[in-house]
């Protein structure tokens, strides 16, 4: 069979159910004793093996088929959870995880997998004799919910009883669905179903071994029953039990239901090509710009009836683009959940005792956002395990808890997301850090004196930078921050640092909603329009040309009481034509670049504009002082300023 | 006897545009079409001298380069007859401005010689060739080197290094 063309999907099912495999061991390893969390351990690498094995790949199918093997044993109680087991079902989850990325590559037969299997196994055979059959049988067992209990109780009476059908198909059975149908009918006839295991659902997509079980309230003969059934094709044994309705075999506990609930509202999901949606959004910025040029061409015409269709079309196409900005929205959870398995990992690598706090995964980014944060975010989580979180020891000696805290935290402000990691650690020693920078020659003494204790900590985002005097294998290799500084800079956003020496630190990096949508303030510069990302504006104040004072070769003025340096567009986008050396009034932009203000001095200031951010292209590459380009209504091209390169 | 030569002969089309008198020929499978300069160019501040600009082609940013300024003729005004000419280098789109295209003109690959030092006030390095056609010397643009970034001179110290 050619299964090229169900890759993709089997890749991004896969994924999804590693996801689940990691998170749900590691809450299995807290909870052993939770079977429920066993439950959906085992239904993911049962999924697992069927998907892996329709799709041909033998090394997976093999490695979660043993993974079941120690799964169902732990289920039916025959194996007790230990760590050694949770540790190496995290090794054969890594595994799958590698096998994964090398089925995406094409090449599955790299990978060896056979210790793993083999230390698998050594569980299920040194686990009590394996009897086979009965195992089964013990997997199959009707319960009943209190609910249910009630019910049956009420409709019981001298002439009617409950029966328990236990039905087995022949091994060879070809058509099961049909045989069950034929089977449920025969006791629809003589009675009514109660229940069944599997679901009668279940049972009629085939979702079943050989063997079911149905529950059946009737007031004739069940041996008749029995008969009936057996004379059916493909019916290997029938067996039947009566029930004592007091002494009902009842669920034992209720978080099935939860885990039911669970899978219903992650359901309603449809998978779509992230190409797809580009394409999508692609076509709603065009409809965008046409919008604008509408509305500029309504504006001369004058027409009432033109003016009204505009603006319908315009509160459209903006519903629109929204609604299309929220398809391309994940939750950052996708992104926050491989850190609790990266901690817990690290943590007992270097024998620490971290406690980890994930809050706001729900909050949502575009999908660019997402897939571009995650190694960033690692660094910063490895850091903060690494160098940040001190030893057990040492935190009792420093009047601290054993267990440290690390608190990974997402919240919304405005356009901005906010992703804020915080650890209780030792904190970043900032006599240190001004030794290195020294050491480094990346600032001057007097520099250094007359730097703020926040702008010292930024100097770690240098390249080369690493206060860690050791090298781990963990971090502290000196590439790092300064690739996390450059990560995050690219994706237009910011990011902070706060630490207390001796108390933790707190590391802040602030990402804008999307990156294909920004909403920017509209200037004129002689003859020239530049778009200004609204972002990075604090204010927009006037001044008189005489307010404008000259310090050495920088012009200044005064904002709230401080001197802020102001620029001349003009001057770093070498515009010709400028006249607003010759204004009396200047309308100034106030711009916040990091903690710094700056004030840009322009002509003048025409709307507030959402604008469709494109690339400049190849050709130019990146241009200084220059983030992109966009296109105004009129269809001509405006540029946005880069405002980190200008300011 | 002489036509059955011909037809087997391998033959180029090209796209004839005009800088000043002079007549430069560009592959036709390089270029993607010719536009009419019917917007205003915005001017990229920072970018190379002989990038004019950009202009919005249906919804794409396309960067458009002024040829006598690449070459280092002398400036001529945008008139009607001039033209863009849009081409694809390295998957990139970069619009060519020229004074005027003529025709789209087959020609023979045996008609092609190597250029001269500087052909018509062109430096050979940004050439294919020159080609005689009729009685008329049809210089051949090399896209790649003439609307790289880099200047001439550099770019041939850059190919003897290696």
């Amino acid at each position: 069979m050619d299964t090229s063309q169900y890759l993709s999907v089997f890749m991004d099912e896969c994924r999804e159910h590693l996801q689940t495999l990691n998170q749900s061991l590691l809450e299995l390893e807290h909870d052993p004793e939770n079977s429920s969390i066993l439950d959906q351990i085992f239904r993911a690498a049962h999924t697992l093996k069927g998907a892996s094995a329709t799709m041909g790949f033998n090394k997976m199918a093999n490695l979660t088929h043993t993974m079941e093997d120690v799964l169902s044993k732990l289920r039916s109680k025959e194996l007790t959870m230990t760590p050694e087991i949770v540790n190496t079902l995290f090794e054969a989850v890594d595994l799958l995880e590698i096998l994964a990325n090398k089925i995406g590559e094409g090449k599955e037969e790299d990978i060896e997998i056979s210790g793993v299997v083999q230390a698998l196994q050594l569980f299920t055979v040194s686990g009590v004799a394996v009897q086979p059959q009965q195992e089964r049988r013990k997997n199959i067992q009707l319960r009943y919910l209190e609910a249910e209990k009630d019910e049956i109780l009420a409709a019981i009476n001298d002439e009617t009883g409950l029966y328990h059908f236990t039905v087995k198909m022949a091994e060879n059975c070809v058509l099961k669905g049909v045989r069950v149908f034929m089977v449920l009918r025969e006791i629809e006839r003589l009675g009514t179903i109660v229940k069944s295991v599997p679901s009668l659902k279940d049972l009629e997509d085939e979702k079943f071994d050989q063997e079911f079980i149905v529950a059946v309230l009737m007031s004739n003969p069940p041996e008749e029953l029995a008969k009936c059934i057996a004379n059916i094709t493909d019916i290997a044994e029938v067996n039947f039990e009566k029930i004592d309705p007091q002494n009902l075999p009842l669920e034992k506990r209720a978080q099935n239901q939860t885990v039911e609930d669970r899978v219903k509202v992650t359901g309603q999901t449809v998978r779509v090509d992230i190409r797809k949606l580009d394409v999508l959004m692609n076509l709603v910025a065009e409809l965008v710009i046409h919008r604008s040029r509408l509305e500029s061409i309504g504006s001369v015409l004058q027409s009432k009836d033109l003016d009204e269709v505009v603006e319908q079309v315009g509160r459209l196409t903006l519903d629109l683009r929204d609604s299309v900005l929220k398809t391309r929205m994940v939750p950052i959870e996708t992104v926050f959940s491989r850190f609790p398995r990266l901690v817990r990992d690290l943590s007992k690598e270097l024998g620490k005792e971290i406690e980890l706090i994930i809050e706001g995964g729900e909050t949502e980014l575009d999908r660019t956002v997402i897939d571009e944060i995650g190694d960033p975010l690692v660094h910063i989580i490895r850091n903060a395990v690494d160098h940040g979180i001190e030893p057990p020891e040492e935190r009792e000696k420093a009047g601290k808890p054993r267990t440290g805290t690390i608190r990974l935290n997402a919240y919304q402000e405005g356009n901005n997301v906010v992703i804020a990691i915080e650890d209780d650690g030792r904190g970043f020693n900032v006599e240190k850090v001004k030794e290195k920078a020294l050491k480094m020659g990346l600032v001057t003494k007097e520099a250094l004196a007359e730097m703020r204790e926040d702008q010292i900590l930024e100097l770690t985002f240098m390249p080369g930078f690493s206060t860690a005097s050791k090298v781990t294998d963990v971090s502290g290799r000196g590439v790092g921050m300064d690739v996390v500084k450059t990560k995050v800079d690219s994706l237009g956003g910011m990011i902070r640092i706060h630490s207390v020496f001796g108390q933790g630190s707190l590391l802040e990096i602030r990402l804008p909603l999307t990156l294909a949508i920004i909403q920017t303030l509209m200037v004129q510069l002689g003859k020239e329009i530049y778009a200004i990302p609204s972002g990075y504006i604090e204010q927009i104040i006037s001044l008189r040309q005489d307010e404008i004072k000259q310090v050495r070769s920088q012009q200044v003025c005064m904002l709230r009481g401080e001197l802020i340096p102001i620029i001349r567009l003009q001057d770093v986008l070498d515009t010709p034509d400028a006249i607003n050396h010759e204004l009396e009034e200047l309308d100034v932009v106030v711009l916040r670049v990091g903690d710094r203000l700056v004030g840009c001095v322009v002509d003048s200031l025409l709307r507030q504009q959402d604008v469709v951010i494109k690339s400049l292209g190849g050709y130019l590459g990146s241009v200084k002082g220059i983030a992109g380009a966009t296109i105004l209504g009129d269809g001509k091209v405006a540029l946005i300023i880069d405002i980190r390169a200008v300011a | 006897m002489k036509a059955k030569e011909q037809i087997v002969e391998e033959t180029k089309q090209l796209i004839i545009f005009k800088l000043g008198e002079e007549e430069f020929g560009v592959d036709i499978l390089q270029v993607r079409e010719i536009e009419k300069l019917d917007q205003n160019i915005t001017r990229v501040p920072k970018a190379p001298a002989f990038v004019e600009g950009v202009i919005n082609l249906r919804g794409e940013i396309v960067p458009i380069v002024d040829l006598r300024k690449r070459f280092g003729l002398s400036l001529k005004p945008i008139g009607s007859d001039t033209r863009v000419i849009i081409v694809e280098v390295n998957d990139n789109l970069v619009g060519m401005m020229v004074d005027a295209v003529v025709k789209v003109l087959r020609i023979n690959v045996s008609a092609i010689e190597d250029a001269p030092q500087i052909a018509k006030g062109v430096d050979a390095y940004f050439l294919n060739g020159v080609a005689k056609v009729d009685d008329r010397l049809i210089v051949l643009l090399n896209l790649d080197r003439a609307l790289s970034a880099e200047e001439a001179k550099e770019l041939r110290e850059a190919d003897l290094g290696e």
